[in-house]
């Protein structure tokens, strides 16, 4: 036969079965025909015939092999037992298909999210060679782990440090800055970024139009030129070809164009529309900023390291930090800086999810091993056949893949949903004001590529392997006579999951461990998250709405804005005075906003020698240069900090008045201003003293994880050069957010040129910051649950096979006179051996893997005894629950119909 | 399928042999005929016969064709090619070597 026919024939099998059938059932009557000649009379010969079929069946199965193409062959031939399998049972296929597709669907969107922030590199070629300067600091909160934090480099070094760094070939600084564009249509504020014409340099990319900087463009007097983005380009420039020619106003200052980026260029962050060169002149040489640098070709990060080491100790400002001990300084790679705050968070995801699917494995291992034991029948029939064990475990090997295949479909779905759930359950605001660390980084960049999918199907393809394994174990094992011995085997006594059962009792177990494992971690998450949620942030977030107001109004490069507008005051006087606000404030900062100011705190007038004292990362400032906030007078009353002793600021604490400050209850604590601070006089801002006049509440600024700092208050109007661009506070009857409407009129009705800008509720300002805590608790949490319900739904499985083969065992007993409750006792104690057996090795289990999530918890140890108990016994309560309904049926089970079941 | 058969190497040889002696014959002709032919001494298991058969279709040794018997029943007859034929004498050849070669060795030992 050719190629070609074989392929025919593989692809017609049915008809080539058809003509074997004719072909043997020819043979058997021409058999009996012979057998009757012989003399047998028909009966005889039609029973012989008859025993001589299974002779001509197995023949049949034995035929299928020999024929064409034969390993692809069986292969269809195993999936169509398996479709037909899968078809026939469609109870047994839902259940297997939905717990493989919440397995699977929750490590797909989980790989995507660690493939797209973790695994694949930055979007700029050979993005592995972008490094960051870091400085191992010591570890402050307990923890070993030393931290890395970026240096800082003085920009009047950066040209020294440049020459000297030989091993790096770029090195350059970017900060981002928000500019109002003006000159095309109305003036928009743009995000936009300031850079050193080496950071566009090292990033790789070319420009889609025109050029990128040239490197003197840095020089103070050559950097009126602006690179865009595709996006802006389409959008403000209408794809303009000619954009190279023109030129745009930023900030009231003109630049030319000199190039436009391609498509999907990003830097730093998607936002960012433009970018201008960071001038190297003036004041900003003052700034110190940590650079961005490309590892020079050929030299490894280990050599460049060295040789920054061994550089930045040298520059002339860099380093009035205390130096203690062997070299500090490092180089980690730009992405290893981006994502290591999110690395361990997501590795135990990952970790988490693989338990989930190890879970659904065993769960769909233990229907199909019922299963199984459902069909032995079907199976015993094909082994009398001639299906040879091999054949059979290969079918049941099959069978399970089909299985993972359709629900690594199915999962792959549910992936779809879970990302769209993830990105918006750890979207943070859009603002760059806020803490930095917030959200999760390259967050726009979770999809579900060709990588993902990949990764889906081999997973799936693992998935429905392990499944199926511990039936096809089962089946390699069993003998024909077995089989044959199947209706004696069902009175064989000994009611004992542990025993008969022995393969499904020690994968239920197997699978409680597991759920208790990420129950105790997303309990300790969520225990933790409640903790956190719970601290009082120092004021009264509800019905707090915040805003900034910008004057869109152009002024000229290096001058103040003139306040052609109302000044901040007059709209505060306006906002105050609007129905529904019960108070209204302004403040430089906000609780939760990112930057800090600062001013030192004497007690004699003598100015201080030296530079102070920097704390190490993280930890509190020094009681003499405490957090400052410069607010309004009724600041505090909208923010609802409340003032525990003394008194707060008064109308008449006005400029030229005798200045007056307030303390945090922090700062009074530390006992610099004395045991009783108030009306105590210390110096601070200018030559003139001040007068502590009260202590407030302290508020947790950056974070309600992190311990206060000791604060100060100073009214505005007694530092008259305060800030032109405060942040509101206004506190209002009723939902703030629905007042957002009513803060926008009232800001045009008072100046055409004012911008409501990075407007949030207080509550949203706090929501925002557990946004991290909150993502991992639901997460973990999701999964724990999902771990648990398939534990438990294995529990149940496995019980109630046992009491429906044990029907006749239980007539039995309740014939000989076995109570109810026995019976019931019996069924529970079953169910309570697996459970606690399970939840004992979980909880061995856990104690030393829930140490990886110590940073991840607030106040609270990873043994935190009330989350192990808790969760133990709510999984116990669950599971026992489960096995009510099969034992309550064991209950019922009539004697006299389960003694005539066989 | 050994250890159905024990004809496992002389099998093809024997339907060959019959195929090319008897002209055309169904499968059940064939265990007749060698069953009749052997005194009933050699047994031919069905499914040794119809696997032998088709893997010696495949081969080109011989050729399949449905035909209607005298009771207006499909049959599958088999007839041996050229190449069967060709196939045939080195299977004889091979056969009478060894069992020439037994043989000799019986009666030398």
């Amino acid at each position: 036969m050719s190629w070609l026919s074989r392929l025919v024939n593989t692809l017609r099998t049915s008809r080539v079965d058809r003509d074997l059938e004719e072909e043997l059932g020819f043979h058997h009557e021409e058999r009996t025909r012979d057998l009757l000649r012989q003399g047998l009379d028909r009966d005889v010969a039609t029973a012989q015939a008859f025993r001589e079929r299974g002779v001509l069946l197995r023949h049949r199965e034995a035929s299928r092999e020999i024929k064409v193409l034969p390993w692809l062959e069986s292969v269809k031939q195993d999936l169509g037992y398996a479709f037909r399998a899968v078809r026939r049972t469609p109870g047994f296929t839902a259940v297997a298909v939905a717990t493989l597709a919440l397995g699977i669907g929750a490590n797909t969107a989980i790989f995507s999210v660690v493939h797209a922030i973790l695994l694949r590199p930055l979007p700029y070629p050979d993005s592995d060679r972008l490094v960051r300067i870091v400085e191992n600091v010591p570890a402050t909160d307990g923890s070993s782990v030393p931290q890395a934090r970026a240096v800082g480099v003085t920009l009047s070094d950066l040209a020294s440090f440049r020459a000297q760094a030989t091993t790096l070939s770029h090195v350059g600084i970017h900060v981002p800055s928000t500019m109002i564009m003006t000159g095309r249509g109305e003036p928009v504020r743009v995000e936009g970024g300031r850079l050193s014409p080496a950071v566009l340099a090292m990033l790789g990319v070319r420009a889609a139009m025109g050029r990128i900087f040239e490197p003197h463009e840095e020089d103070a007097g050559s950097d009126a030129v602006v690179v865009l983005s595709h996006a802006l380009w389409e959008r403000s420039f209408a794809r303009d070809a000619d954009v190279l020619q023109q030129s745009l106003t930023l900030d009231g200052r003109s630049y030319s164009v000199v190039g436009v980026m391609p498509p999907g260029f990003e830097f730093p962050d998607a936002q960012t529309q433009l970018w201008v060169p960071f001038a190297l002149g003036g004041f900003a040489l003052r700034a110190r900023i940590p650079p961005l640098a490309r590892l020079a070709d050929g030299v490894s990060i280990e050599t460049a390291a060295a040789q920054v080491s061994s550089i930045l100790p040298h520059l002339t400002t860099t380093m009035e930090l205390p130096r203690s001990g062997p070299p500090r300084f490092d180089l980690v790679r730009l992405q290893e800086q981006l994502v290591a705050p999110v690395r361990p968070a997501l590795t135990i995801l990952a970790a988490a999810v693989g338990f989930v699917l190890l879970i659904a494995c065993v769960n769909v291992a233990n229907l199909a091993l019922a299963r199984t034991s459902a069909r032995q029948r079907e199976i015993a029939i094909r082994t009398a056949l001639g299906a040879s064990r091999s054949r059979l475990v290969r079918q049941l090997l099959t069978e399970s893949i089909l299985l993972a295949l359709i629900g690594g479909l199915a999962g792959t779905g549910l992936a779809f949903g879970g990302i769209r759930l993830l990105q918006r359950l750890a979207a943070v605001l859009p603002r760059r004001d806020m803490l930095p660390d917030l959200g999760i980084p390259r967050l726009g960049e979770i999809e579900i590529d060709v990588a993902v999918l990949g990764f889906t199907l081999m997973v799936s393809l693992l998935t429905g392997l392990v499944a199926g394994v511990a039936p096809a174990i089962r089946q390699s094992r069993s003998r024909d006579s077995d089989v044959l011995r199947q209706g004696a085997a069902a009175t064989e006594s000994g009611f004992n999951v542990l025993g008969r059962q022995r393969m499904q009792g020690l994968l239920v177990i197997s699978e409680t461990a597991l759920a208790i494992l990420l129950l105790v971690g997303g309990g300790l998450l969520i225990h933790s998250f409640a903790k956190l949620s719970r601290v009082a942030p120092g004021f009264d977030p509800a019905n707090v709405l915040t805003f900034a107001v910008h004057s869109s109004q152009v002024h000229a490069p290096g001058t103040k804005p003139t306040p052609a507008g109302p000044s901040t005051d007059d709209m505060l006087a306006r906002f105050r005075s609007l129905p529904g606000v019960r108070a209204a404030g302004y403040a430089e900062l906000l609780p939760f906003v990112r930057f800090r100011s600062g001013v030192r705190l004497r007690r004699t007038p003598d100015m201080p020698t030296g530079p102070p004292a920097a704390p190490p990362a993280g930890s509190q400032l020094s009681p003499e240069s405490p957090d400052t906030r410069i607010v309004s007078r009724d600041f505090l009353t909208a923010m609802g900090i409340r003032v525990v002793e003394g008194r707060g600021f008064g109308p008449a604490d006005t400029d030229g008045r005798p200045k007056v400050l307030l303390i945090n209850r922090t700062l009074a604590r530390t006992g610099l201003l004395g045991p009783h601070p108030i009306g105590t006089q210390v110096y601070a801002a200018g030559k003139a003293p001040w007068e502590i006049i009260g202590i407030v509440e302290d508020v947790r600024q950056y974070g309600l994880d992190q311990a206060p700092d000791p604060q100060i208050f100073i009214d505005a109007r007694q530092l008259p050069s305060g800030n032109p661009n405060p942040y509101f506070a206004v506190r209002v009857d009723g939902n703030p957010a629905a007042f957002a409407p009513t803060i926008r009129e009232t800001v045009k009705e008072l100046s055409p040129h004012g911008v409501v800008d990075n407007i949030a509720t207080m509550d949203q300002l706090v929501s925002n910051s557990l946004s991290r805590p909150r993502l991992y608790a639901v997460l973990l949490g999701l999964f724990a649950c999902v771990a648990a319900a398939l534990a438990v739904i294995g529990i149940y499985g496995v019980m109630a096979y046992s009491v429906a083969q044990r029907t006749r065992e239980i007539g039995i007993r309740v014939a000989l006179g076995a109570e109810r409750s026995e019976v019931m006792r019996l069924v529970f104690g079953q169910s309570l051996l697996l459970t606690t057996a399970g939840i004992a090795l979980g909880i061995a289990g856990a104690v030393p893997l829930t140490r990886s999530l110590d940073r991840m918890l607030f106040g609270l140890s990873p043994l935190d005894p009330a989350t192990f108990i808790g969760v133990s016994v709510l999984f116990a309560a669950v599971a026992a629950a489960a096995s009510y309904v099969p034992a309550h049926r064991a209950t019922k089970v009539d004697p006299i119909v389960a003694l005539r079941l066989d | 399928m050994a250890r159905y058969d024990s004809l496992q190497g002389a099998l093809p040889l024997l339907v060959l042999k019959i195929l090319a002696r008897r002209g055309p014959l169904h499968g059940y002709g064939i265990t007749a005929q060698i069953e009749a032919m052997s005194d009933c001494v050699l047994r031919v298991e069905q499914g040794s016969l119809y696997p032998a058969l088709h893997r010696m279709e495949e081969a080109g040794w011989v050729k399949a064709r449905w035909v209607l018997t005298e009771f207006n029943r499909r049959a599958r007859t088999y007839e041996v090619t050229g190449t069967g034929r060709k196939q045939l004498e080195i299977e004889q050849a091979r056969w009478d070597a060894v069992t020439g070669a037994v043989g000799h060795v019986l009666k030398r030992a």
